[in-house]
């Protein structure tokens, strides 16, 4: 058995140890071309008084190139080729080059120039003198525009002594030139100590504020440290006097953090992936339009010295506005253009990179023309530095962009498809035992040591996760919790996905980049492709949405199953827009079960059942019939929308309400509570200044909630509708002034409202009708010819889906409000009473309480501001008498029976605590006494409420990830590159020939232009050398480094050389690849745990005895740097303690 | 989305102006965690300051304003700041053109009630920085930002005042200047290069709703000119502009807004549904997984335990007799110091050790279990309990019995550990390796005589002056409180009353334990660490062991493999030697049955394949 076991695997390997060749078969990125050329960069000055004048034009310069002679001709058609990714001139920039432009400089500029100008700046002047970012799409020829605006420091860099960072950033600029005029490719670096010097005095700098602040704050994360001190700074100037007595926005946001510190606090916390977790909900956060500003103020000045904000400093009176623009020059084949601007906007976040390096270098020419006092278009030397840094910055995005990838990265083939998965284990294995074969030393385990280290992402995906799928449980599965967070909370996964990739997980951060270098092909592939199983990343699909329900104006235009809207109906010009509302129906079904939860109301089974029914089966329908009315729109014959809708002051009282239910006697328990808290709760949620979101929020969702929890009343008498309303005309106890007003009363003068009274009692008669002869169909056709044909010829079952679907309110009809209601009433009960009840009425029907009892204080305040708006007031008060008399009825007659006897405890409590305060009101509703005037002005700020509409459902069509090119997954991962890519997470290259210099720089500039929008304490690149088999490190951060070396040796973790002799060894042993990978991972896994110990180990010991480490837990000295990084993605204290 | 769509016009006689915009709302809270309820409720009722829901009305309700146009962007700000002294904003400042809602009108809500997420339109957003932000964003993407006729999509902005995303357009109005009207449709954001990334999506979504817009409008238009050809109108006489009308009139779509809510939030939810993040996370645990089937088992056991009673019953009577056996020859017998102090304090909570402590009275750590037993009797109780033996304690009190178990459970992978925590007879091994009796029970002959146990006696000295001892310890010191600050001395006085035998029945404790126990005897022992570093190193120790363990299982038992290559394999696991093997052997059968069969399956998925 065993040896046939034997014979299959050997057999079974002999057979695929093709597939080492397997995945170069498939290609990951598409072929692109794209050709430096296609990049010019123009730059402009904005003068005072004469408007813009243009500064350089790379095309010009190329062309005046051409035309001076041949050898410049040469030059520069290598410079293309060079840039068109052509093999030769591979790893160094050929900076031999460079020279020759100085003499081709020519000031003429592009005929498009003066558009140009215009579109950069702008054609208004604005105030602000900050620096923009613009990008324009131009048509023909297909361009794409990315431009920055920004304010040159024309104090000069002296100036800019006072900033740290701006002043490293001058200097570097200064060392680049330099170096570049030399013969050297980047000889700076070797020469300037003092650079280094600076640097490391920027770095320690910049940590020790970082570590200052954690402990000031006290905070246990990093995330928090950052959102701790993002409250710091947003709270001053949001500090509102009024906000005193409540919780606000930053408080929440700030419980939250506590909450997360007590959760970090404890690695053993229920909530996954606290690390990944935390950093995205706190982007989104950081992101957010209500707090996003104010923090990123503050942290732009620290990492962007130069980057505006320089309009506050008197002392800089000299202003000038530099304009540099990047013009993409798509391809005329569509094909290609679609390609690059995916491409383009998708990976945004690098080329941003890329052209604040270009913008800091043009700055740096700029001010050093300024220095020696040449005209900036005269100068050879500037035109040259300018042209070298835009050559970089062609080469940069060039690369990127055309550069060959991985076939396909052993984590995200991995985590994607499932059919492979065997297969990609194998090729895994294989590569990992060839490898290590060949090089016969600690070249592994280096470099996995180093690439554990510094990537690690990898720990969240070995995180055990809080639930427990039982099916498939042996496999990694995706993260619940964040799958909620993106939902709630949408963040920009690509910033997520991106620094997964540079490993941006631990504290401080860290980016980090492998490079792989060799001139055999085939081993660098095979190191790759062992390395992208150890960096890992999320994986992002683009999705293709399909809209669903009511679209944007026209659905059709986005999704082709969707039905029509607007048809025209048969009256007048009536149209309606159908609209199908699954989600909604959804969401029903919890909030009903919800609301029985907490109203303890035993419904009566029967009406349950009725009701879930009607659930279910709109849903059916929902699902087979798109064309289901959603909303439309009512014959409008009076268009004049402005009188016809809610009056916003109105005001809602509790005392309304109250005297409502006296007046009507048999209002049920139900309808009380609801009406009687719905106004405190909004009340409540409104006791907010309106800036803050989370109270905004809470009031809305509060309101959600509470219509929500009327649903089940919809159950109703249909006839009381018309009865109840003349019912309540006659009790309606108003004020003589509003008499007049009160729908069906003949004293109104206004003779619309009479047309407009017996419209409403036309329009609920066939209504009550309808209902009670179960005859839905007929009578609506021939009453209201704009029900949606599909809703009617259903059937009878179809009154009962109508609870879910809802009509749009028709705001410019004459009789809107009214027949919203009305709508609501006849065709869907949830919307009667659920929306417009509770979010209107419980506003509006208050409002004659107010009026007539308290002296005219709203129509008062509402004819104060102009005469003419007489009539809209009358209007008001027309409608809310509408509501007024309609509403408690209709909610009396449902609810009486069914639901008064069914009050829980609770509510009852409630009600008690309300009652009293209504009877008061109750009893001044006949006689207006101040002290009623008071609680009235109180409650007025109750608004009235929004119009809820159905959220249009967002249908995902398929998850397709078809072409790479729209996110960073694979498109980080790069193949073997004929020269160094900047951005590449992991790279192959032939050779390291002056690869270290252009490394440092990149780190540096990494560092400095931090792409993820944060802080970045370092920037390390692994050098793996698949030739000397040696595995350096390279960072920017130049700490215990001789001057001599710009690298140093990676520590081989005794940890990962161990994970990967015994899985190597259990592969050679003959057990299978996936079972080895998934001991890989258990091994992984254990490397996590340890890390936890270390952790909790240095939560009690300032101090760390590596014998003691060593003796007791296991932990051996050259595992500190693995197990300390990997600590602080889920402890940040470790950080602080090794630091 | 974070996000507002908005879509604007350039009035001819106010200029820019926002008409409509809509906005998502988001939890303070991320999902996962629990929304405080009392946020609702801690909002206090407190001033004339407050402000409408969604939107600015509610403190101008109060001035009793009426805002005929909300569209006034230019004083939107300032109206916002000066509406509570109640100043009244020009009826001049308005028109039909720059305004959507009508007044009084409060906007439209759209709730995602999976998400939390709320979306608001209203004509402009409540917060006076998001208006002053899309105030700038309007004026910006209407008049700076257009040049000759440019009419299409342009991204712009800076910290300060957030990133949009624009695209202009025009309508057609045969009464407006050059019969057209420039509208605008925007998005702004925070997150710039979120906005950018989303660029070539929403792009086609503007575009749509444009055409959409211009089409209506167009058809509107033509029919207008039909009736009085404008052109021809006004070649013939000076053109005064007429009175701006409203986007709804010029596109004779009455529900306009509502169906820009309904866009506009569609857009929001689609940009952020985009693109999903797929985050893998590792596999549960061996012992969650066990916890799980363990507690779906426990019906199962309920069911069972019912039948089991009445066997129970024999087996007292059965225990009974073998009572007064004594211990087999090689059992030795030593005894603890102890005296006095019989505390087994029920009614106590003692302070949290961790995980680790019971909560009542009893062994507070393993470390303290050592400490109590003596390093040589726990490491050979530990021993067995790692190798799997039965491990039987016995005395009276049940509660430190219990603690015991509780600690001496951790040193197994939760699929190991059965136990009976007190019984009134002898349970058999196969159905509990951790078992506690009563000292009266007797353990039965066939046990005593085989190596596979461990017992420990617990007497208690009854004697009244320990009692009172006992009794005047606890109340002299709120004795466990501060018990980790305490000296082994002062420890040990607490547990004088105690007197623990320790027995075994194998010859001796091979010097060589497992691996697993004699590093956390040095863990134990040391002293400067921690009972939650201790903790963490044990479950360290488990994990590895247990990735061993399915290593193990994978050869042995799903390959099968000759004795020869299960030798290799264990040289490769460093578990050669016999006390490692043993205690292996003794985890497998801790592997999860989730585990266990999807290892079978595999392989036969891959035996047939």
């Amino acid at each position: 058995m065993a040896s046939t076991l034997f014979q299959k695997l050997f057999h079974k390997r002999a057979a695929s140890s093709p597939a080492l060749h397997w995945s170069d078969a498939e290609p990951c990125w598409p072929e692109c071309s794209f050709d430096g050329s296609q990049i010019r960069l123009i730059i402009y000055q904005e003068c005072e008084r004469r408007g813009f004048q243009p500064l350089f034009d790379s095309s010009t310069v190329r062309f005046s190139q051409k035309e001076n002679g041949n050898i410049l001709v040469e030059g520069d058609a290598e410079v293309v080729k060079g840039l068109g990714c052509s093999p030769q001139k591979l790893s160094s920039l050929p900076t031999e080059f460079v020279p020759k432009h100085q003499c081709a400089q020519s000031v003429r500029v592009g005929s498009d120039v003066k558009m140009l100008g215009e579109m950069m700046f702008g054609n208004v002047a604005m105030s602000f003198k900050g620096s923009t970012l613009k990008i324009h799409q131009i048509r023909s020829p297909p361009q794409l525009l990315l431009s920055k605006v920004f304010t040159l420091n024309t104090g000069g860099s002296t100036s800019l002594s006072g900033s740290s960072s701006s002043s490293l950033l001058t200097e570097s600029f200064e060392c680049t030139s330099s170096g570049l005029t030399s013969s050297h490719s980047f000889p700076f670096l070797n020469t300037n100590a003092l650079l280094q010097e600076r640097t490391r005095g920027f770095l320690s700098f910049s940590c020790g504020r970082k570590c200052s602040s954690v402990q000031a704050l006290q905070a246990d994360s990093l995330g928090l440290v950052r959102s701790a001190s993002f409250f710091a700074a947003q709270s001053s100037p949001l500090d509102m006097p009024s906000r005193s007595g409540r919780e606000d926005g930053d408080s929440g946001i700030a419980r939250f953090a506590s909450l997360t510190s007590l959760k970090v606090g404890s690695p053993s916390s229920s909530l996954p992936n606290i690390g990944s977790f935390n950093r995205r909900f706190i982007r989104s956060q950081n992101m957010s339009l209500n707090s996003a500003l104010i923090s990123k103020r503050s942290t732009e000045e620290n990492f962007f010295t130069s980057d505006g904000s320089c309009g506050a400093n008197p002392s800089r009176i000299r202003q000038k506005r530099i304009a540099i623009g990047i013009i993409f020059s798509l391809s005329e084949s569509q094909e290609e253009g679609r390609k690059f601007e995916e491409f383009f906007f998708s990976h945004f976040l690098l080329i941003e990179g890329h052209l604040n390096c270009l913008r800091a270098a043009v700055e740096q020419a700029i001010l050093n023309c300024r220095k020696i006092r040449v005209p900036v278009q005269c100068s050879h030397m500037h035109l040259q530095k300018i042209m070298d840094s835009l050559y970089q910055f062609r080469c940069s995005i060039t690369d990127l962009y055309v550069q060959p990838r991985l076939a396909q990265p052993a984590w995200l083939a991995m985590s994607s498809t499932c059919s492979h998965k065997s297969q990609i284990c194998l090729h895994l294995l294989q590569s990992l035992n060839a490898t290590s074969e060949l090089s016969h030393n600690q070249f592994l385990p280096a470099l996995l040591s180093a690439v554990l280290t510094h990537h690690l992402a990898w720990v969240s995906t070995v995180m055990p996760s809080g639930h427990v799928p039982f099916s498939n449980f042996t496999q990694k599965h995706s993260s619940q919790a964040l799958d909620m967070l993106a939902r709630s909370h949408p963040y920009n996964p690509l910033w997520a996905q991106l620094g997964d990739l540079y490993g941006c997980l631990g504290c401080p951060f860290k980016m980090a980049r492998v490079v792989v270098i060799g001139s055999q092909q085939n081993v660098v592939q095979q190191v790759l492709y062992a390395l992208s199983y150890f960096i890992r990343c999320s994986e992002v699909n683009e999705n293709k949405l399909e809209l669903q329900g009511p679209g944007l104006l026209d659905p059709e235009d986005y999704c082709s199953n969707i039905i029509t809207s607007f048809e025209p109906g048969e009256v007048e010009q009536s149209e309606y827009v159908v609209v199908t509302l699954q989600r909604h129906l959804e969401s029903c079904h919890q909030h009903l079960a919800l609301h029985k939860r907490r109203t303890n109301a035993k419904l009566q089974t029967g009406l349950e059942s009725k009701l879930a029914d009607s659930l279910h089966f709109s849903s059916a329908c929902g699902c087979t019939d798109d064309r289901t009315t959603g909303w439309d729109t009512l014959s409008s014959s009076g268009s004049d929308a402005n009188s016809l809708s809610i009056k916003s002051s109105s005001l809602p009282t509790e005392a309304s309400i109250k005297q409502m239910a006296h007046d009507l006697g048999d209002v049920s328990a139900e309808a009380k509570r609801e009406k009687t808290t719905v106004p405190q709760r909004s009340f409540r949620a409104l006791c907010d200044q309106g800036e803050e979101a989370s109270a905004v929020y809470q009031s809305f969702l509060e309101s959600g909630e509470v219509s929500r929890s009327s649903l089940p009343n919809h159950q109703i008498d249909k006839l009381s509708l018309t009865e109840a309303i003349s019912v309540k005309h006659r009790n309606s106890p108003q004020g003589s002034r509003k008499v007049k007003f009160l729908i069906g009363c003949s004293l109104s003068p206004d003779s619309d409202m009479e047309s407009h009274t017996q419209r409403l009692e036309e329009t609920l008669r066939p209504l009550s009708f309808k209902v009670d002869a179960n005859g839905y169909r007929s009578t609506v056709q021939q009453e209201r010819n704009e029900y949606d044909e599909n809703l009617c010829t259903t059937d009878k079952a179809k009154t009962e889906s109508c609870n879910m679907i809802r009509r749009l309110p028709s705001f410019a009809g004459g009789n809107s409000l009214f027949d919203e209601y009305f709508d609501d009433y006849d065709n869907f009960e949830t919307k009667t009473f659920h929306n417009i009840p509770i979010e209107q009425c419980c506003c509006e029907e208050v409002k004659p309480v107010p009026v007539g009892t308290t002296g005219l204080e709203v129509p008062q305040c509402a004819a104060v501001p102009t005469d003419g708006s007489e009539a809209c007031f009358e209007q008001t008060v027309k409608n809310t008498n509408t509501c007024t008399s309609s509403d408690p009825h209709l909610n009396q007659r449902t609810l009486e029976p069914v639901n008064a006897p069914k009050l829980s405890l609770e509510e009852e409590r409630s009600l008690d605590m309300e009652i009293p305060r209504n009877e008061s009101s109750d009893s001044a509703l006949g006689d207006s006494d101040g002290e009623e005037g008071v609680s009235c002005r109180n409650r007025r700020h109750v608004s009235p409420q929004q119009v809820e509409l159905p959220l249009p459902r967002c249908n995902i069509v398929e998850a397709h990830s078809s072409n790479n090119l729209s996110s960073f997954g694979k498109s980080m991962f790069g193949g073997f590159c004929p020269r160094y890519v900047p951005d590449l997470v992991l790279q192959g290259i032939p050779s390291d020939v002056g690869l270290q210099e252009r490394l440092l720089e990149d780190l540096n500039h990494a560092v400095q232009h931090p792409v993820l929008e944060e802080p970045v304490a370092e920037a390390v690149c692994v050098l793996a050398d698949s030739e000397r088999w040696t595995v350096q490190l390279m960072s920017s951060q130049r700490r215990g480094l001789d001057t001599q070396r710009l690298t140093k040796d990676v520590l081989v973790s005794s940890l990962v050389s161990h994970i990967l002799h015994s899985t190597l060894q259990l592969w050679k042993l003959g057990l299978p690849a996936d079972f080895c990978v998934m001991h890989l991972e258990d091994q992984l896994q254990e490397i996590f745990r340890k890390s936890q110990m270390l952790a909790e180990y240095l939560k009690g010991n300032e101090r760390v005895r590596v014998k003691e480490l060593g003796a007791v837990l296991g932990i051996e000295a050259s595992d500190l740097p693995l197990l300390t990084a990997v600590a602080s993605t889920h402890s940040p204290h470790v950080a602080q303690i090794l630091l | 989305m974070n996000a507002i769509v908005a879509l604007c016009h350039f009035c001819e006689l106010h200029g820019p102006r926002t008409l409509f915009c809509t906005q998502a709302l988001h939890s303070p809270y991320p999902t996962s965690m629990q929304r405080p309820h009392s946020m609702s409720s801690s909002i206090a009722l407190d001033s004339d300051t407050l402000c409408g829901v969604g939107n600015g009305l509610g403190a101008r309700c109060e001035e009793g304003l009426v805002l005929q146009s909300e569209g006034d962007v230019d004083k939107g700000l300032q109206m916002r700041q000066t509406a509570s002294k109640g100043i009244v904003p020009q009826a001049s400042d308005m028109c039909e053109g720059c305004q959507s809602l009508p007044a009084g009108h409060c906007g439209f809500v759209s709730r995602d009630t999976e998400s939390g997420i709320v979306y608001v339109s209203q004509q402009l957003p409540t917060r006076p920085e998001l208006c002053e932000m899309l105030r700038q964003g309007c004026v910006r993407s209407l008049s700076c930002e257009v040049y000759e006729e440019h009419v299409g999509p342009v991204f712009f902005g800076d910290e300060q005042h957030g990133y949009v995303l624009t695209h202009t357009f025009y309508i057609r109005d045969g009464l407006a200047r050059g019969l057209r009207r420039l509208y605008s449709l925007l998005m702004l954001m925070a997150d710039r290069t979120f906005l950018v990334s989303c660029w070539p999506f929403l792009l086609a979504r503007l575009r749509c709703l444009i055409e959409e817009l211009q089409t209506r409008a167009n058809a509107v238009f033509e029919a207008e000119q039909a009736e009085v050809g404008q052109r021809a109108l006004r070649m013939n006489s000076a053109f005064a502009p007429g009175a701006a009308r409203s986007l709804s009139s010029l596109t004779q779509h009455h529900d306009l807004w509502a169906a820009m809510h309904t866009s506009f939030t569609w857009l929001l939810k689609a940009c952020a549904s985009r693109l999903t993040e797929r985050c893998l996370e590792g596999a549960p645990t061996e012992d969650a997984i066990v916890k799980m089937e363990k507690q779906l088992e426990r019906e199962e056991e309920a069911r069972l335990r019912a039948h089991s009673l009445a066997d129970d019953g024999e087996h007292v009577a059965e225990g009974n007799k073998f009572e007064s056996t004594t211990p087999g020859d090689s059992t030795k017998t030593l005894t603890s110091l102890s005296e006095g102090h019989e505390q087994m304090l029920p009614s106590c909570p003692l302070p949290g050790e961790g995980s680790w402590g019971p909560s009542e009275g009893g062994f507070q750590s393993l470390r303290h279990l050592r400490q109590v037993l003596g390093p040589a009797w726990f490491r050979v109780v530990a021993w067995h309990v790692l190798l799997g033996n039965q491990v039987i304690w016995r005395g009276e009190n049940e509660a430190l019995i219990r603690s015991a178990f509780v600690l001496l459970e951790t040193l197994l992978p939760s699929g190991c550990v059965r136990t009976i925590p007190y019984s009134k007879m002898y349970q058999d091994a196969y159905r509990c390796n951790f078992l506690g009796i009563e000292s009266r029970v007797a353990l039965p002959p066939h046990i005593t005589a085989s190596e596979l146990y461990v017992l420990v006696d617990i007497r208690t000295r009854r004697t009244a002056e320990a009692c009172c001892l006992g009794a005047g310890m606890e109340k002299e010191n709120v004795s466990w409180d501060n018990r980790d600050t305490k000296s082994r001395n002062e420890r040990a006085l607490l547990w004088r009353s105690c007197e623990f035998t320790v027995s075994w029945g194998c010859p001796g404790i091979p010097e060589h334990g497992p691996m697993v126990l004699n590093k956390l005897e040095a863990a134990l022992e040391n002293e400067s660490l921690s009972t939650a570093v201790v903790e963490r190193c044990l479950i360290c120790l488990k994990e590895e062991w247990m990735n061993k363990v399915k290593v193990l299982f994978k050869f042995t038992k799903v390959e099968q493999r000759s004795r020869e290559d299960t030798h290799r394999l264990l040289g490769l696991l460093g578990a050669q030697d016999d006390a490692n093997v043993r205690l292996l052997k003794f985890w497998v059968t801790g592997l999860s049955k989730a585990y266990r069969s999807h290892l079978l399956t595999a392989s036969r998925a891959t035996a047939n394949s």
